[in-house]
């Protein structure tokens, strides 16, 4: 689990993650990047907050910004497969299309290991949007 | 119309990122840290005088702050 600074219980940090995530599918986007602004501050090595933050970042077309929180969450967690997609998805709208590259085959690596539908679909799609910026 | 292949998605395209998201936790649960939210707001608000000083501080307990003010404003 994330270092927590602020004594917070892993229920409540998972509990506070939880609803920024309904609000991101419910388009409430400034609740939550509100949550996910404070999860940073009072939990910084949970790398869920920085995914939250770089997916409102991308909403509102700040793909550098999303970029740095892709990376601070693969600071956090560099093994995990949803950080790797938000690092992979975001250098290719900052068209860093190396560090994407990289990623990417990290990325197909780990589902060859373990079976994930809605994985292989996301990293198809990238992967073609990859492979279109490498034409 | 062709679109350049530098250009940035269309939000069509960013949309399936979503469920990269992963699942953790469960948002109806804040019902029962409702007073104990409360009382953390309470608190930054308290510690703000404190902090003047103290740039760092004072920007987690401005997050802190505005996170506590939106969930406690949700669990009403």
């Amino acid at each position: 689990m994330a270092q927590i600074v602020s004594g917070y219980s892993e229920e409540e940090i998972f509990s506070l993650y939880d609803l920024a995530r309904l609000s991101v599918e419910a388009g409430e986007l400034k609740r939550a990047e509100s949550i996910a602004n404070g999860l940073s501050e009072i939990a910084p090595d949970f790398a869920p907050a920085f995914l939250i933050m770089a997916y409102c970042q991308v909403w509102s077309k700040d793909y550098e910004a999303a970029s740095d929180s892709s990376e601070r969450a693969f600071k956090a967690s560099p093994n995990d497969i949803s950080v790797l997609f938000f690092v992979a998805a975001t250098k290719l709208l900052v068209n860093d299309s190396q560090r994407a590259g990289t990623v990417l085959g990290e990325i197909g690596e780990l589902l060859e290991k373990k079976r994930d539908l809605e994985g292989e679909r996301l990293y198809k799609l990238l992967l073609a949007r990859f492979q279109m910026r490498m034409r | 119309m062709k679109r350049s292949p530098l250009s940035p998605p269309d939000e069509f395209s960013i949309s399936p990122l979503f469920t990269a998201l992963p699942k953790l936790g469960d948002a109806t649960a804040l019902y029962k840290f409702k007073n104990s939210l409360f009382a953390r707001l309470e608190g930054v608000t308290e510690q703000r005088e404190a902090a003047a000083q103290d740039r760092s501080l004072l920007k987690r307990i401005n997050a802190e702050e505005a996170m506590l003010k939106v969930v406690l404003s949700w669990l009403k």
